[in-house]
């Protein structure tokens, strides 16, 4: 658990993480889609945060945290579009692997991705903090600056959306 | 593939790889290692910017001429208790007159004083 301290220490940042860690890596993997870059972009949030330690308020540490995250991973994704659309990196689609199952897995993981990435930045935001960030509705809108009432909103727009193409993909 | 799949698949939890805390504490120690350096680097340029304006307080009064360095040989010259040093006229009750061999001096300003019986004349030049 946080420290209930009005001051962010060394102490309480290190317990913010390991109470924080799993959510925020499960939202930032959504963006990155690589275990070590989202865990490399979680502990850059925290560092972050250590660097505004002075202007931190303990009772919305949580939500600043996930905002952080969320803006870090948002830049990251966009940086990630440009250099694939330039072709720079490939990485993403190659593979040496021709097991057909293997193969058919892979489209399917990808077409998930496909149908996540596709979502409008406002919905995959919410969407993405509602399933994992373990916060609550209040919370998330502190997060992400909007009321709680649009947070549950946003959420039944992106899954009816997700549901939408899901079925446009692999039929009824 | 049905919904539950779908949606399992969105909201798998993942586990975070190994060693998170650990990385976070070394990324911490760089960011306070490199703060310090910082601040260390600061410290010498503002002790090397300091001793650089010393230097030059302590040297420029040595390298720059003074202006008026004639004229204040002159002033001694005249030994006249009222020019005896320059910048720090005395008042004197009478006048201040040139002094014989100094007559070919040429005044080039006269020093206003409260007392109107005091004339003080800067004097510019003067020949032997």
């Amino acid at each position: 658990m946080p420290d209930k301290s009005l001051t962010l220490t060394r102490a309480s940042l290190e317990s913010l993480y390991v109470e924080l860690e799993k959510p925020l890596f499960n939202v930032v993997f959504r963006y990155v889609w690589n275990r070590e870059e989202a865990q490399d972009l979680v502990q850059e949030a925290f560092v972050r945060l250590w660097k505004m330690r002075d202007r931190v308020e303990m009772q919305t540490v949580k939500s600043l945290v996930f905002k952080i995250c969320l803006n870090l991973a948002a830049s990251n994704y966009r940086r990630k579009k440009i250099i694939t659309f330039f072709s720079l990196d490939k990485k993403l689609y190659d593979s040496q692997e021709n097991d057909k199952d293997f193969l058919e897995q892979k489209e399917k993981i990808q077409l998930l991705r496909k149908v996540i990435n596709e979502l409008p930045s406002k919905l995959k935001k919410t969407v993405l903090l509602t399933e994992f960030s373990t916060m609550s509705y209040d919370e998330i809108g502190k997060s992400l600056g909007i009321p709680a009432g649009t947070v549950g909103s946003r959420r039944n727009k992106a899954i009816n959306i997700m549901k939408k193409r899901f079925k446009l993909i692999y039929g009824e | 593939m049905d919904d539950n799949f779908k949606f399992n698949s969105f909201l798998k939890i993942y586990n975070p790889p190994e060693g998170g805390v650990q990385g976070l504490i070394e990324k911490l120690d760089r960011l306070e290692i490199k703060k310090s350096s910082f601040s260390l680097s600061r410290i010498a340029l503002a002790t090397g910017v300091a001793v650089v304006i010393l230097v030059a307080l302590v040297l420029a009064p040595r390298l720059i001429k003074p202006k008026n360095n004639l004229f204040i040989e002159l002033v001694n010259k005249t030994e006249n208790p009222a020019f005896i040093k320059y910048g720090y006229l005395k008042r004197s009750n009478e006048d201040v007159s040139i002094p014989a061999n100094a007559r070919s001096h040429l005044a080039v300003m006269r020093v206003k004083t409260s007392n109107k019986n005091v004339k003080f004349y800067i004097v510019e030049n003067i020949s032997n």
